[in-house]
Parts: C-alpha cells; sequence; structure tokens
C-alpha cells in the first residue's frame, strides 16, 4: 500500500481543472507551473514542446479526444508515464485522478526503490572498485616485489656462480680471468687490474695484449699519485680515470673506465661487495702457494740429505723415507751399527714428538754415515799397525839376514869346492840362488817399511823398482797370467824409490783385486817423448762410470769396509804430481782398466 | 895371517873361517862383543872382522875397548842406513862391508888388500 514518503510527492498541475480534485486528494506540495531549471516528481500538463524539456520524475499527459495514433505518439515521443482524457465527467476525473496518482505513487515507490537500490549499488561497485583496485595495486606490488626477489635471486644466482668459480680459480690469473668476465657486463668498465699486497711491494696482475701479465712494484699499495705513476710505467702506457676498490689492505681492484654518475656508483656498489670474496680467494691461493712452497721445500731438504733418514711407524712399517732410504736397510733394527753397499752406518732412533705431551707412535730412523770415521780410524790403526810392523819388519829382517848370508855364504863355498861332485855342487848353487831370493825380499821389506818422512828423491831406475815390487806380490798374483814388457833401455827418474815401489805394489795390487782367480796382468814400461810411463793393464770387470772420477779421493774405496783404505790412489796420484808426473787411469771398461804412471824422464847418469 | 871373527851368527863364522881357512889364514872366533874382546887380547889378530850388532856387547862398544893394537877392523852390518863408511871410520873400523855378502871370497881378498897395504 501507499506508504508515509507519498504525502512528500511534488506535484505540478498546469490544468486548472485537476487543481481542486488533487488537493481533495491530499497532495501538499501542489504546484500550478514549473519553473524552469526545476523538476518535480509528477508534472500533468497538456502536451506541448515545453513538456519535452521538463524535468518531472513522471509525466501525465492531459488531452481530449485523441486518436490512438495521437496517443501513441505522445507517449513515446514525451515519454509519458500516463495519459489522462479531459472529456470525461467529473467523478471520472476524479476516479481516474485517484487511480493514476496511485499508479504513480505505486510507480514512484518503485522508482525510489528503484533509485536507492541504484544507489546502493553505485556505493556498492565503487566500494567493489576500491577493492578491485587494493587487490590490483596488491599484486602489482607483489609482482614488483616478485620482480625484485627474481632480479635477486638472479643477482645471488650470478654471484654464487662467481663464488664457485673464484673458489675453484687455481692461479692468481684465473682470478683476474674470472673478475673480467664478471665486469663484462658494465659498459664503459675497462679490463680489471689485481693489485695484492705485500710488505713493502705489491704484485701486480693485469691484460696485456690478450694475455695475463704480473709486475711487481717496490712501493706498497696506495692511491697516491706516486703508486699511479709507477702502475702506469708498469703498463707502459697512460691511464685514464680509475676506480679503485680496496677490502681489508690485502687486496685492491682497480678499473678503468669512461662512466660516471649512476652507472659508476652502481658498479662500485656491486663490486665493492664481491671485493670481499676476490680478497678470500686471494688468500685462499697464497696460502696455498706458502704450503706448496713449504712442502716442496722440505720434501726438497728430506731428500737433499744424503744419509738415509726414514719414517716408521709402531709396527716398523715405513711410512715415509727420502731418496738414500732403502727398506732393506731395516733388516735389523736392533744393532747399532749397519754396513750397507760399502758404507758404514751408525744407526739412531728416536720417536716423533708432537707438542709437550703427545707423542706418537712413529720414530725416525738415521742411518748416520760414519764410512769416512770408520775409514779413518781403520787408516789410522793400519797406519799404526804398519809403523808398529815396520819397526818390527825391521828387526825381523835383521834377525833372517844374519842366517841367510851365512847360507849364502858357505853354498858359495861348497859350490865351489871341487872334492863335491858336480850334481851336488849344481844343486847347492841352487839353495845359493834360493836364499839370494830371500835377501832380496828382506832388503825389499827393510826398505818398504822404512818411515817415508824423509822419503828423498834420488835417481831410481824405474824398470828396477818394477822388478822389485813383483816377489812382494806372488801370493796375489796367483795364477794370474803376468806378462811383463818392460822396455829394455834403462830408464831414469828422479823420484822416492820406496814410494814408487808403494805406487806399483798399490796399483797391481788393485788389479789383482780386480781380477780374483784369473786373469791377465800386463805390465810395461816405456819411454813416450819426455815422460816414463809404466803401464798396468788388467783384465778385470772394470771401473763404473760414475765413480771413476771419485776413485782418486781420498778415503774413496769399493772394497768392503775395513779391508783397504781407501789412501792408496789418492796418496799415490799426489806422490806422483808432486815428482812432477801423474797416474792416469787411461781406461776402463768391461774388458779391464788400465792405469798409468807417469814420471818425468831424467837423462841417464854419466 | 890371524883373523879374529867376531858376529853372533853362526853360520857366517863358519862360512868366513872356510872362506879364510882356504887361503890359509888362521881364524878364531867369537860370538859376541865380550868374548871378542877377550880374544882380541889373546889371540892379537892382524884382522878383526867384527859385526856391528851382537848381544852382551855390540860392535861399536867393543871398538871403544879394543887394545891399542895395529890389528886392521872390517866393521860388517845389516844396517845400511844408519851405518856407512864415514860412520864405520870415526867407530875406529877401517872398511864398512854391508850385509848380505854378494860373495864371500871377495870379503876375504878385501881383508888380504887391508893387510898388505898397511
Amino acid at each position: 500500500m501507499v506508504t508515509e514518503q507519498q504525502t512528500e510527492l511534488s506535484i505540478v498541475c498546469e490544468i486548472p481543472e485537476l487543481i481542486s480534485p488533487l488537493q481533495k486528494m491530499g497532495v501538499k506540495k501542489l504546484f500550478t507551473s514549473l519553473p524552469a531549471g526545476h523538476s518535480t516528481d509528477v508534472l500533468f500538463a497538456p502536451y506541448s514542446e515545453k513538456v519535452l524539456d521538463a524535468s518531472a520524475f513522471l509525466k501525465v499527459i492531459v488531452h481530449s479526444n485523441w486518436s490512438n495514433k495521437e496517443l501513441i505518439r505522445a507517449k513515446s515521443d514525451l515519454n509519458a508515464f500516463a495519459l489522462l482524457e479531459l472529456n470525461s465527467s467529473g467523478m471520472d476525473i476524479f476516479l481516474q485522478l485517484e487511480s493514476l496518482l496511485n499508479e504513480i505513487k505505486i510507480q514512484i515507490h518503485w522508482m525510489q526503490t528503484l533509485h536507492d537500490e541504484r544507489e546502493r549499488n553505485k556505493i556498492l561497485s565503487l566500494e567493489h572498485a576500491d577493492l578491485s583496485e587494493v587487490l590490483q595495486s596488491f599484486v602489482s606490488l607483489n609482482r614488483e616485489s616478485l620482480k625484485v626477489h627474481k632480479e635477486q635471486n638472479r643477482n645471488l644466482k650470478k654471484n654464487s656462480f662467481f663464488l664457485k668459480r673464484l673458489n675453484e680459480a687455481a692461479e692468481m690469473s684465473e682470478i683476474l680471468a674470472i673478475i673480467r668476465e664478471e665486469s663484462k657486463t658494465f659498459r664503459g668498465l675497462g679490463d680489471p687490474i689485481l693489485v695484492i699486497h705485500q710488505k713493502g711491494r705489491s704484485q701486480v696482475l693485469f691484460f696485456q695484449n690478450r694475455a695475463i701479465a704480473e709486475k711487481r712494484m717496490d712501493i706498497e699499495f696506495s692511491n697516491s699519485q706516486q703508486w699511479r705513476q709507477q702502475l702506469a710505467n708498469i703498463l707502459a702506457r697512460p691511464m685514464g680515470p680509475i676506480l679503485s676498490l680496496e677490502v681489508d689492505q690485502k687486496v685492491a681492484l682497480l678499473f678503468e673506465h669512461q662512466m660516471s654518475g649512476e652507472p659508476l656508483d652502481k658498479v662500485q656498489r656491486e663490486w665493492s661487495g664481491l671485493l670481499g670474496a676476490v680478497a678470500v680467494s686471494v688468500e685462499r691461493l697464497r696460502l696455498d702457494q706458502d704450503l706448496r712452497e713449504a712442502s716442496f721445500f722440505w720434501e726438497k731438504t728430506f731428500d737433499g740429505l744424503d744419509e738415509p733418514i726414514g719414517i716408521l711407524d709402531s709396527q716398523n712399517r715405513v711410512i715415509r723415507g727420502n731418496r738414500p732410504f732403502q727398506p732393506d736397510l731395516l733388516t735389523d733394527l736392533t744393532k747399532e751399527t749397519i754396513r750397507r753397499n760399502g758404507r758404514v752406518y751408525h744407526l739412531q732412533k728416536y720417536p716423533i714428538k708432537f707438542g709437550e705431551d703427545v707423542q706418537s707412535d712413529s720414530r725416525v730412523v738415521h742411518f748416520s754415515d760414519q764410512t769416512a770415521q770408520f775409514q779413518l780410524k781403520q787408516h789410522m790403526i793400519q797406519t799404526e799397525k804398519i809403523a808398529a810392523l815396520g819397526q818390527l819388519a825391521g828387526h825381523i829382517a835383521h834377525e833372517l839376514n844374519n842366517p841367510l848370508t851365512g847360507i849364502r855364504s858357505l853354498c858359495q863355498l861348497l859350490s865351489s869346492d871341487l872334492n863335491v861332485p858336480e850334481a851336488q855342487r849344481e844343486d847347492l848353487k841352487e839353495v845359493e840362488r834360493a836364499s839370494e831370493r830371500c835377501q832380496r825380499i828382506i832388503t825389499n821389506l827393510l826398505e818398504y817399511s822404512k818411515p817415508n818422512s824423509s822419503g828423498s828423491s834420488v835417481l831410481t831406475e824405474v824398470n828396477e823398482v818394477v822388478n822389485n815390487t813383483l816377489p812382494f806380490l806372488k801370493t796375489l798374483l796367483g795364477f794370474l797370467n803376468v806378462d811383463l814388457q818392460l822396455s829394455s833401455k834403462e830408464l831414469w827418474s828422479l823420484v822416492d824409490p820406496h814410494m814408487l815401489q808403494q805406487v806399483v805394489f798399490n796399483l797391481i795390487a788393485n788389479a789383482c783385486h780386480a781380477m780374483g782367480k784369473r786373469g791377465q796382468l800386463s805390465i810395461r814400461s816405456s819411454l813416450q817423448g819426455k815422460f816414463i810411463q809404466i803401464e798396468i793393464e788388467d783384465s778385470g770387470g772394470g771401473i763404473r762410470e760414475e765413480i771413476r772420477e771419485q776413485i782418486f779421493d781420498p778415503f774413496f774405496t769399493t772394497k768392503p769396509a775395513g779391508e783397504g783404505t781407501g789412501l792408496g790412489l789418492s796418496f799415490s796420484r799426489n806422490f806422483l804430481r808432486s815428482c812432477g808426473g801423474d797416474l792416469i787411469l787411461k781406461k776402463s771398461d768391461s774388458t779391464g782398466s788400465n792405469f798409468v804412471i807417469q814420471l818425468p824422464h831424467k837423462e841417464e847418469p854419466a | 895371517m890371524k883373523i879374529l871373527i867376531v858376529d853372533d851368527e853362526p853360520l857366517i863364522r863358519r862360512s868366513l873361517r872356510r872362506a879364510s881357512e882356504i887361503k890359509n889364514h888362521v881364524v878364531k872366533e867369537a860370538q859376541n862383543g865380550a868374548e871378542g874382546l877377550k880374544q882380541w887380547l889373546e889371540f892379537q889378530p892382524d884382522l878383526v872382522i867384527l859385526d856391528v850388532l851382537m848381544p852382551v856387547m855390540d860392535g861399536p862398544t867393543l871398538l871403544s875397548k879394543r887394545p891399542k893394537d895395529k890389528a886392521k877392523v872390517i866393521l860388517i852390518s845389516a844396517f845400511t842406513g844408519e851405518y856407512d863408511a864415514a860412520k864405520a871410520h870415526s867407530l875406529g873400523a877401517d872398511i864398512f862391508i854391508p850385509k848380505p855378502f854378494d860373495n864371500i871370497f871377495e870379503i876375504v881378498q878385501r881383508a888380504e888388500g887391508l893387510i898388505k897395504n898397511g
């Protein structure tokens, strides 16, 4: 039904006949005309142009006797709500008006409701629009932040890739190359220059003709003009503006650039962040290098020690040994003195200590080479023995000389006694020869055992010396084939005969040792220009190439420790050289060796 | 002539005696310096063949105690280094012959030469 609101309807009625009925119906807001620019809820008006423009919620066109056509046209033209025909009687009008008003009120009510609805919708859609906008901006914010995150992620990825590569770099130059890869994304940024700080110096890595060069400068890095000048000198070209980034006074990164403002700041920010990682990698490489060098030095030192040193674990297994160390040295660790390969070692063992309390199970075994001392001791013993023997020999020789002289003399007498039969006289002559030989040996022994200190050079016939030496070597010569080719001419030299005899004895003895039971010994003497040569050649196995120079060193011997003193060849050569001669190893191969004694030739005494 | 042989080696004494007796010389022997001195005084030899190294009393000591007579002395020794002609002379010997002898007969010849030449 009609609500309260309806009593507020404003009606404009331009038809006079309708005024009073409308009043009677209780319409309060009733006007007779609509001023221009105003609006009303209902307008009762005749058909006119004015109605077209009138602003009313509902328009009722009042007419009389219009045709249908006119009615239709009016409704569509004027957008009329209703048409009221005035020709009806008073009561009709009243009834028509009443129903019309009711209709109008309902319509307006509906319109009002609709209007309200619309208004509400508008608000709602506004709100809805607001919400969308918020959502939209929310989404776009998210997108933005996603973008930012993506970018950050990308950066992170890029950075972690950068870090990974830095981590894997094995050389400083690699680091520089990685930096360049990374910096290529910045246009206007030149090749990087890496400066590594050292005490009082700078190590500079830079690109030069597609390769990476490294130079050192004798001043510490700083941003001073002086340093830059030196850098330009190294690069051998003038330098433009430089972006310099430094980390912890360890590493500096320089870029030549043609940038300014924001891009330059961006570069600075980005690289300042990355420089920390670069510094860490540089440090790592430096430590690596130091470690390698230390390890190298240790290895070289360890291997360079010429005494065998090994490190053993608690089970006496070899953990590490230096180059001279051979596992076969370990056959008996309880022995203090070990002989191996002609060397005499004194075994020293000591445990390895790490820190104060911790004692590792390992120990170091050090084979201290005592060969030289040992040989010296042996030599001294032998020298003393020889000296003692020399004295003894003198006495023995003298003691033997007497009876031998007697034997020889008596033989001479008997062999010239014609009362003695011929055969026996011949026998006696043989006995005499034998005793003469004994005497010669004794004479030589006496001469040989004389002390050398006052050895004096006298004019000596060299062949005689050789001949005198041979009897001493009868045992040693044993079954060897001896080929004696002494020169028929007498060979004289100014030399101490005793010493020369020792030299000849030495060489022949060596030759015999080289040959063992069977072989050929050749002894030849000759005059070669101004020199006398005595060659002693054996058919032994020869002397190894590696030791051919060493054999003349004092104390050098290939005989097992205790046999021989290693002094023979050394003294022999020294002695011969002091006489103006020499001792030469003329040949040594698998067929044997040939030693040559050289002495200056002195003209035969008149 | 009368020859006194002073040497501790029997074979040397024997051979010297034999070589001398072949030449009809009269020979006496002594086996050390002390005995040699005794014999020298008793026998009064013309020639003494004297060894250096002997037990009890050695040759040089004997020479220092010898009677002051005209006997010639031949000093014999194996020590060729320490003793030579000069040393022998300074000790009072006339000649020095080193041992070993190459020829026993030669010794006697030289001895005869000494006496003959006075």
